[in-house]
């Protein structure tokens, strides 16, 4: 669960993995366990409907279809908003943005992250001080004021939104990178490799990155499922881009105009929670089954 | 032992229900408000509804709008003017402050010096067109203006609160008055910031009595929480309307009254008159034409609100010019036709542009806090890009929004948008305030975010200004609607209907003050 | 010694950089504290006035100079005068400071007593129906949206069923000392608390039982086991002793950021902590308030670490005794 700024240490200790049924690394990953099987499956229904959701809903979603407030019906499944707009089709379209908001800022979050972790524990000393004082003030600072100054100064859009995500949560993965690096760089082979007068970017290519990219791998999953719930607290704070139809600005209007108060809540709210949670859950899921199959230190547990 | 202890039983429950009996009888009317309103003295409440309607429960004027919005004498008891310029005034008598020493002409003397060297928003700009003071005895007092000023009643006597000279002769920031006191019906007893106010009923009180002897405002700050708490029960009344969507709910809700009457403040859409494109008056005719207003009231609204006047005024205004009700509607070809006439075709895209390159595509702003407004730009938005007109919304923060279309609250300061939602709050239109919103000169029309100009309605409304025979200045009022509707720098979408539950069982002597809703003055006071 | 030397001068930096940042990013803001300060009807005032009103907010100076009066008034303490409270700022803080550290202290506890009690549990009965069902629980209850649960529970148990109060801290016009009054506050934390406590559960939880069984695969235990020592002594005097090291950590830590994660729960159920008065307060642009409870929590962020950082040494000798 993410209350803004609350960053749960995503520690590897994930499921047990007792009968591995596959030995190809990526089947390993999405299907070797009965939890990671679950995760696939909800990743690729959510998926789908992102890429498909436009096409197959009933209704265009900005269109005025019926009276404002329906219940569902066979005509309108989850009933209609407080414009009179299909739900149904909010739901499947505000899949793209949600997901799209997700993935830009961890994609983001991870490359700058990746970037300074990389850099700090390779180029040690006053470089490595300089990147971690700064990634300890970005870990200190407020998150909520800090998210709602840059969207008022930006101007809510979808790309500032994910920007917004990105510039909170960057901070983590940088450290966690950081930790894998120097641990890369103080085993033996890589000294080694110094020694032998090896560049920077030769330790750099040769060992540093292929030691770094799974773990970024997997910071980079949670990272997605990290934002898309921030997109959500966001959007409900009113910080998001109202105008985006994504299931944070579902959830704001529902809430803003009145589903609680005249019990349309349970089709207009619930399915849009639902739909966050499983598509963290799948993230969740196949992130640590990444890890666990990747790094196999944490194999033991 | 079975027996004794159900007797037990019994005798617990009894007593439970005796004393929550009781409770409930010396219950407190508990109303929900929607933010802090300071310490409640005139320098620190912060909203002008509900905080104003508040802060008068303590400090009173001179006189008090009645329900039909008509001036009544209040701690005056009577008022001659002579050469419409000086207002002769009689105090009531036995009027007592809360701390038991008497009201006088000095006071009344003493609160109009104070608001005009203390700086205070409307009151010191009422107190400033005061430029003498005269005490001719404890209950006498004359103020002399400096021009005619028709609205004088309304705008100064009827709006600012006295203030006790004894208690503010010495305080020099005003803004850090802790203590509440005034002449009024309620006494302010505790002050929670952020959470309540508790006031009680002034027994010494000159005038009608107060309904409650023990009146919460408790602080909700979210309007969902606010009304879930009017359906459990937790409040008796909120000073929020209510939302159009939840109307059917509470009609049909036993233990909740509704009152449904007109509503003064307004949702509009403002243009930058002199951006290429909407300086042109064609252009903006079509914009106005093209909007489905019966679709945002019915829509947006329910039906709980009633269509916008392109004079600008409600209907149920006085002053409201009733040529000036409707905007014209026109079809698709029709808009080909008139923007035709105006030298503008369709491009490729359907999007219209002249020969200058001028294309009609606009960035729409609406708050991201309001989600009202927004979803009126998003309804606008359809009809105008049917029509043609390619409108882009936007949505911004909202006090992002009030920087660019009104920075730092200073027209002469200019303005950074093209077309934005926006809405004046209900005294704009109770005191016809037109000179204001469209007077060219940034010192007088220091409400007029379109940047308009024309000398025709400067000269109309500098001369309804100073116009005190009603009848002159109505007909001078409407003049100035009949510009408005024509030149159209703003468009009035709507005006939502107050709609106000309450719980009947605490309290029914609520009353419908015209454009502002169950809470002012009157409804706190048995009469 | 100069271990600690060292995270000193981190965490002064962290400071002098985060109150910088409180300094400028307020200011960044587009829209205008002056609304806030003239009134309502500011639109109404000639500039004159403006500048005036303008000047005795010290809002006319360069930011360089309102920089300077900034730091020296935080260091002093003198944080300032509400815009729109109608008193000092550290006044407004102080009164909603008790309520947040209530909702997050109790959140905190529970979470973690459950978190060490189950992931102990859990990683006693490794593989068991126990530790999958819990994980499991973890796992789902985490991706749940926090505000959209605090919802949820409003609208079942104070809407509907109308078992909880639905906003604030305690009844206004209710009892105001004894034990109705503890009730009342209780009743009013009930939900937000749950909230709360399912919002930091699985952070505890997971650490836990990974700490848990990392002990149990330590030699010492299987001393202790081939001992002949009941199972629980084991299991309680030494594996969860050990296990509970880097837990300590993990509270310390979320604690700091508990405090500001705690907005949306405050602002869902309209609890009156520091989290719904610097959401107000950013709305409003109040920036004394602004900067006073950004100040705060960026303090409280360091000073959870401070105490993690001091707590650690104490329950893990080896660290003592290689720090001294």
């Amino acid at each position: 669960m993410s209350t803004s700024g609350v960053v749960v240490p995503s520690t590897a200790a994930g499921f047990t993995h007792p009968r591995r049924r596959r030995d190809g690394t990526v089947g390993a990953v999405l299907f070797g366990t009965s939890s990671s099987t679950i995760g696939t499956v909800l990743l690729a229904v959510i998926v789908f409907v992102a890429i498909f959701g436009t096409s197959i809903s009933p209704y265009d979603p900005r269109d005025v279809v019926a009276r404002p407030y329906l219940a569902p019906s066979a005509a309108h499944w989850l009933g209609t908003n407080d414009i009179g707009q299909d739900i149904f089709s909010e739901i499947l379209w505000g899949t793209r943005v949600s997901l799209l908001i997700g993935l830009i800022a961890a994609t983001a979050a991870i490359v700058v992250g990746t970037l300074v972790g990389v850099v700090a524990s390779l180029a040690g000393g006053l470089v490595d001080q300089v990147l971690m004082r700064f990634t300890d003030v970005v870990l200190t600072l407020p998150f909520l004021p800090l998210a709602i100054v840059l969207a008022a100064f930006l101007g809510p859009s979808l790309w500032n939104t994910a920007l917004v995500i990105a510039l909170v949560i960057w901070a983590r993965p940088a450290r966690v990178v950081r930790s894998q690096g120097l641990s890369i760089c103080s085993r033996t082979y890589v000294e080694a490799a110094h020694a032998l007068g090896g560049g920077f970017f030769h330790v750099l290519r040769l060992h540093v990155v292929p030691g770094v990219i799974p773990l970024a791998l997997s910071q980079f999953i949670l990272a997605t499922s990290g934002a898309i719930l921030t997109e959500a607290s966001l959007a409900f704070l009113g910080l998001g881009d109202p105008i985006q139809k994504s299931w944070g600005t579902i959830l704001y209007y529902a809430q803003a105009r009145g589903a609680f108060l005249n019990g349309t809540w349970p089709w207009w709210v619930l399915p849009p929670g639902f739909l966050i949670s499983a598509t963290v859950l799948g993230f969740a899921l196949v992130g640590r089954s990444l890890e666990s199959v990747l790094m196999p230190r944490l194999r033991q547990h | 032992m079975h027996v004794l202890t159900r007797i037990a039983v019994a005798a617990l429950a009894w007593s439970l229900l005796a004393s929550a009996w009781a409770v409930n009888h010396g219950l407190p009317m508990r109303m929900a408000i929607t933010q802090d309103e300071g310490t409640l003295t005139p320098y620190t409440y912060q909203t002008g509804y509900p905080g104003y309607e508040l802060m008068t429960l303590i400090y009173e004027q001179l006189f008090l709008m009645d329900e039909d919005l008509v001036p009544q004498p209040w701690l005056a008891a009577s008022l001659d003017i002579h050469d419409d310029v000086h207002y002769r005034i009689e105090l009531r008598e036995g009027v007592m402050w809360q701390d038991g020493t008497p009201f006088t002409a000095d006071d009344v003397a003493f609160s109009i010096g104070y608001y005009q060297t203390h700086v205070l928003g409307r009151f010191t700009t009422s107190a400033n067109k005061v430029v003498d003071v005269e005490v001719a005895s404890d209950l006498e007092v004359t103020l002399t203006l400096a021009a005619p000023d028709a609205g004088f009643v309304q705008t100064g006597l009827a709006d600012l609160p006295m203030l006790p000279r004894h208690v503010w002769e010495g305080i020099d920031e005003p803004r850090n008055m802790t203590e509440a006191m005034g002449t009024g019906p309620y006494r302010l007893i505790e002050y929670q910031p952020e959470q309540f106010y508790r006031l009680a009923a002034n027994d010494e009180y000159w005038g009608p009595e107060p309904a409650f002897d023990t009146l919460i405002a408790a602080v909700i700050r979210d309007e969902t929480a606010t009304f879930q708490a009017l359906q459990a029960g937790e409040i008796d009344v909120a000073v929020r309307p209510v939302p159009a969507g939840t109307v059917e709910r509470f009609e049909a809700a036993r233990d909740i009254d509704v009152q449904q009457g007109a509503g003064f403040p307004s949702t509009i859409l403002i243009m930058d008159v002199t951006q290429p494109g909407l300086d042109d008056v064609r252009v903006r005719q079509v914009i106005a034409s093209s909007i489905d207003y019966v679709r945002l009231v019915d829509i947006l609204l329910l039906g709980y609100g009633t269509l916008g006047t392109p004079g600008f005024l409600h209907p149920a205004n006085p002053f409201a010019n009733p040529d000036t009700a409707e905007y014209e509607r026109i079809t698709p070809e029709q808009v080909a036709g008139r923007l035709g006439e105006a030298g503008y075709t369709r491009g490729g895209d359907g999007v219209f542009e002249n020969a200058d390159g001028v294309r009609l595509a606009f960035e729409f702003l609406a708050p991201a806090n309001n989600p009202t407004r927004l979803r009126a730009a998003e309804l606008i938005a359809l009809d105008l890009n049917a029509a043609g007109i390619r409108v882009t919304v936007r949505s911004i923060e909202n006090e992002a929004l009030v920087q660019r279309a009104w920075p730092d609250f200073d027209v002469s300061q200019g303005r950074d948008f093209e077309l934005s939602m926006f809405g004046w709050s209900a005294p704009v239109n109770a005191q016809a305030n037109l000179r204001g919103l469209l007077h060219s000169d940034t010192t007088k029309g220091t409400l007029n975010l379109s940047g308009y100009g024309d000398p025709e309605v400067d000269r109309l409304t500098d001369e309804a200004l100073v116009t005190t025979d009603p009848d002159a200045r109505r007909e001078l009022l409407y003049r100035v609607q009949e510009r408005l509707a024509d030149d159209l720098p703003l468009i009035t979408l709507f005006y939502q209907d107050g709609i106000y539950a309450y719980r009947p069982a605490a309290y029914d002597g609520w009353t419908y003050m015209a454009g502002q809703g169950i809470i002012h003055k009157g409804s706190f006071l048995r009469r | 010694m100069h271990w600690y030397l060292g995270r000193i001068g981190q965490y002064a930096l962290v400071l002098l950089a985060a109150l910088s940042l409180n300094f400028l990013l307020p200011r960044a803001m587009p829209g205008s504290p002056l609304r806030f300060l003239a009134g309502e009807d500011v639109g109404m005032l000639a500039p004159a006035q403006v500048a005036e009103i303008r000047a005795r907010y010290g809002l006319d100076q360069s930011l360089g100079a309102q920089y300077v009066t900034y730091l020296r008034n935080m260091a002093t303490g003198q944080w300032g005068f509400s815009y729109q409270l109608g008193k000092p700022v550290l006044a407004a803080i102080r009164d909603r400071l008790p309520w947040t550290l209530l909702l997050v202290g109790s959140s905190l506890l529970v979470a973690t007593l459950f978190g060490i009690f189950v992931g102990a549990l859990a990683a006693w009965r490794r593989g068991r129906g126990l530790d999958t069902a819990s994980l499991t629980g973890a796992i789902v209850v985490d991706s749940l949206p926090t505000f959209w649960l605090g919802m949820i529970l409003v609208a079942v148990f104070a809407v509907e069923l109308r078992w909880l109060p639905i906003y604030g801290a305690y009844t206004p016009w209710g009892p105001r000392s004894g034990l109705p009054y503890l009730l009342d506050v209780l009743r009013h934390l009930a939900l937000p608390a749950t909230t709360l406590t399912l919002a930091s559960l699985s952070g505890t939880f997971l650490v836990m039982r990974y700490a848990m069984l990392d002990t149990l695969g330590q030699d010492y235990i299987r001393t202790a086991r081939s001992k002949g020592l009941p199972e629980r002594q084991v299991l309680v005097k030494h594996a969860v002793r050990n296990a509970l090291l880097p837990v300590s950590t993990v509270v310390f830590l979320n604690l700091g950021f508990l405090i500001g994660g705690a907005t949306v729960i405050e602002t869902v159920f309209s609890y009156p902590g520091v989290g719904t008065l610097l959401f107000q307060a950013v709305l409003n642009r109040d920036y004394p308030v602004l900067q006073g409870a950004f100040f705060i929590l960026t303090v409280s962020v360091i000073l959870a670490n401070v105490i993690a950082d001091l707590v650690y040494p104490i329950l893990d000798p080896r660290v003592r005794g290689s720090g001294s």
